[in-house]
């Protein structure tokens, strides 16, 4: 029987406790109602599958509607995962050590959906495999689906990689659990036994992919808003969509790693593991994003909006005073105003607020997306606005089902993950005075 | 190789609208219901609508009313932003600078239509049906190869449709020509909106041939392009009045 | 060898988009699949 080492950490019996848990039936009451969400929005999906996208609300000019917008934002949130676990890796940011597989968690599970948005918004995802037969690169499509799909290959590995201890961990200390749980446990572990050696390679191969998985969050999320920049269209063809998704991404990402975060310490009773002061850092992180949207933002319509150009002002009007004005306003408070006064004033060493203030700005980040689509498609420069039907796009109940039962899947995939494997990473959060190791037989 | 184009005078069109029922006739473009219309589903691959689109713009007040009115076709840009961001190129130019679309082969992705600055693109919300007795009268041309489905053949759901310049006539009268062993002459194929116009506004023709009559019109002082700022040069081109 | 031609052809033609699809996922595969192997046999023969 091969021995296994695991690094001793004083936390390992409460991480594991989500594990141990019996079902109850506010559990099943929970994940029941999710599942319920999910199907409503696969009976949307197959009602729209049979009749077409004339289910939709959709019609010319507003031909991208919800489901692009899920798109963009779904991409967006998966880039949270990456910039906490990444990006603050290689800053050497150790105080991100207990988010990290929250965090890209987040991740992995949202980015399915966000490739998912994209079938469903396809008049003929029959069709998707022409894509791979006579892809044409010229196309910013063809770009995005390189660049999400290496996105999604390497999460998945950096995720898979950063939780293989913790599996071994699993396998060896959990004996209690059923045979086929075990059994995943087994097969997912690859035979790990924790060799310094293999704990050192482990790290080194991390801290190369964090600076490969640095370079693809800028990648994907800028290739995904060249999807609109590269046409001609008003509002959208301007340089300056790249940056602006970009942050915006990084802001809703983090601000959504906060919610998790918190809900996760509130359910699974992980007061200890993750204390207030890792809030009060992302809460810091937050204030510079929200700013930084702000600049963003300021930089796009001032811009626009100094150069009058007879284009681009009605996309503009449109957006500050025209049909879009309640839902511009509505997105100013909830990105900007109400979380920047929380940020300051309130959040500090209050986990209750700062979720307030990032719920409030992934709505209105979501409400952003589709600001940056709908609008522009409403003032084209040669379809007359005098016509019937012109524009009044309204989304009916199928969009709305398969908007809602997306998230609810994305919950509920979130919420079993953290049933079969341990939310916060055990072997890397040992403190370092901790060097004893505890040895476990491998079952093998 | 013919290089096609389409001139349209605005001082003899009276916008009667015979063209874009020519060419719904022609290409089996259905009608929808107005409920659907009113969703901004009519497809309309020849449109006539009113100068300005905008509703910022002046219209001016009778009897100083400055509206004019516009028969649209696809332009058949040589620089089409709309080929460019097609993922699987179900939407080219051929060597004739004829805008082809591929019903075949398109995933309905909508990149091209909201890459259109013309918004001469539309989408097939519903599998296309007719009232009866209609569906008995549709054009039975088809062009149609292996991997290849364009022009009036009934377009299936989901994918998107816009004016060919009647590319399944230029087809038949190239075909009759090899038939008949003799060369194609351009006048051999006209598309059916620039052969119903009633005010005679329409012309179709080689701008690559000097002395057709669209190559002629072109250089006219009242010729000119919709939007040319944006580069996409249009091969439809319009005539002002005066 | 026009490359410009090439050039061009490889961005506007029908087919080498999707091969570009395909060799990313395959490459990253292909790199993955080595990286768990490498970090999986690290320190095995210092022992036997």
């Amino acid at each position: 029987m091969a021995l296994t080492y695991h690094p001793y950490n004083k936390n390992e019996s409460v991480i594991l406790d989500p594990l141990l848990r019996r079902v109850t039936a506010r559990d099943l009451i929970l994940w029941g109602g999710l599942l319920i969400l999910f199907g409503l929005g696969v009976y949307a999906y197959l009602t729209q599958w049979f009749s077409g996208l004339g289910e939709t609300g959709l019609g010319r000019p507003v031909y991208w509607g919800l489901y692009i917008t899920n798109f963009v934002f779904f991409i967006g949130l998966a880039h949270s995962g990456t910039f906490i676990s990444a990006i603050l890796r290689l800053a050497g940011a150790g105080w991100r050590k207990p988010l990290t597989r929250a965090a890209e968690a987040i991740t992995l599970f949202s980015l399915p959906f966000g490739v998912g948005s994209i079938l469903i918004d396809m008049g003929r995802s029959d069709r998707v495999l022409n894509i791979i037969f006579f892809g044409r690169f010229q196309s910013p499509l063809l770009w995005d689906i390189s660049a999400v799909s290496l996105y999604l290959f390497s999460s998945i590995v950096f995720f898979y990689l950063s939780l293989l201890p913790d599996i071994a961990l699993c396998r060896d200390r959990l004996t209690n659990v059923p045979a086929w749980w075990q059994k995943m446990y087994r097969l997912l572990s690859l035979g790990w036994t924790g060799r310094p050696e293999q704990f050192e390679r482990l790290e080194k191969v991390l801290d190369g992919m964090a600076i490969f998985m640095t370079l693809l969050v800028v990648t994907v999320h800028t290739v995904v808003s060249w999807v609109f920049g590269m046409t001609v269209q008003p509002g959208w063809h301007t340089a300056l969509i790249g940056p602006f998704f970009l942050v915006g991404a990084i802001f809703s990402g983090t601000a959504a790693v906060v919610i998790v975060l918190a809900l996760l310490r509130r359910v699974y009773h992980m007061e200890n593991v993750l204390p207030v002061n890792l809030f009060n850092y992302l809460r810091k992180l937050l204030i510079v994003f929200t700013v930084a949207w702000l600049y963003m933002m300021l930089a796009e319509f001032l811009t626009t909006g100094y150069g009058n150009l007879a284009d681009e002002m009605p996309v503009l009007w449109q957006k500050f005073t025209g049909d879009f004005a309640l839902l511009f306003w509505t997105m100013g408070i909830t990105v900007f105003i109400l979380p920047i006064i929380i940020f300051i004033f309130l959040g500090k060493n209050n986990i209750g607020w700062m979720v307030v203030a990032c719920i409030s700005v992934n709505i209105g980040m979501w409400i952003e997306r589709f600001l940056v689509i709908v609008p522009t498609e409403t003032r084209p420069r040669f379809v007359s606005s005098l016509m019937d039907g012109f524009a009044n796009y309204r989304p009916t109940w199928v969009e709305i089902a398969i908007t809602i039962g997306l998230f609810s899947g994305l919950a509920l995939l979130y919420l079993i993950f953290t049933r079969f494997f341990p939310i916060i990473p055990i072997w890397e959060t040992t403190e370092d005075s901790e060097t004893v190791l505890l040895t476990s037989e491998n079952h093998a | 190789m013919a290089r096609w184009s389409m001139v349209i005078d605005l001082d003899k069109c009276v916008a009667c609208q015979g063209c874009s029922i020519a060419c719904r006739a022609e290409n089996n473009t259905p009608a929808v219901a107005p409920d659907q219309a009113q969703l901004g589903r009519a497809m309309r691959w020849n449109d006539v609508f009113p100068l300005p689109v905008n509703s910022s713009e002046e219209t001016g007040v009778y009897p100083n009313v400055t509206t004019r009115y516009i028969p649209r076709p696809c332009m058949h840009c040589e620089n089409p932003p709309c080929i460019r961001v097609c993922p699987v190129g179900a939407t080219f130019k051929n060597s004739e600078g004829i805008v082809e679309q591929n019903y075949a082969r398109c995933i309905g992705c909508r990149f091209c239509t909201v890459g259109c600055p013309y918004g001469v693109r539309y989408f097939n919300w519903h599998k296309a049906a007719w009232e009866a007795p209609m569906e008995q009268h549709l054009n039975p041309d088809r062009v149609e190869d292996p991997g290849l489905l364009e022009g009036p053949a009934v377009r299936p759901l989901g994918v998107v449709e816009k004016c060919t310049y009647c590319i399944h006539r230029l087809k038949k009268a190239q075909a009759q020509a090899e038939a008949e062993n003799r060369p194609f002459r351009p006048d051999d194929y006209v598309p059916a909106c620039v052969q119903t116009c009633t005010g005679k506004a329409r012309f179709f023709g080689d701008m690559d041939d000097p002395d057709s009559t669209v190559s002629r019109m072109i250089k006219s002082t009242r010729a000119f392009r919709v939007l040319e700022e944006v580069g996409t040069s249009p091969k439809t081109i319009y005539l002002r009045e005066g | 060898m026009n490359i410009s031609a090439m050039v061009l052809t490889f961005f506007t033609a029908d087919g080498p988009g999707g091969m570009v699809v395909i060799s990313v996922v395959v490459v990253a595969s292909a790199v993955y699949f080595m990286l768990i192997r490498y970090i999986l046999r690290g320190g095995e023969h210092s022992r036997k």
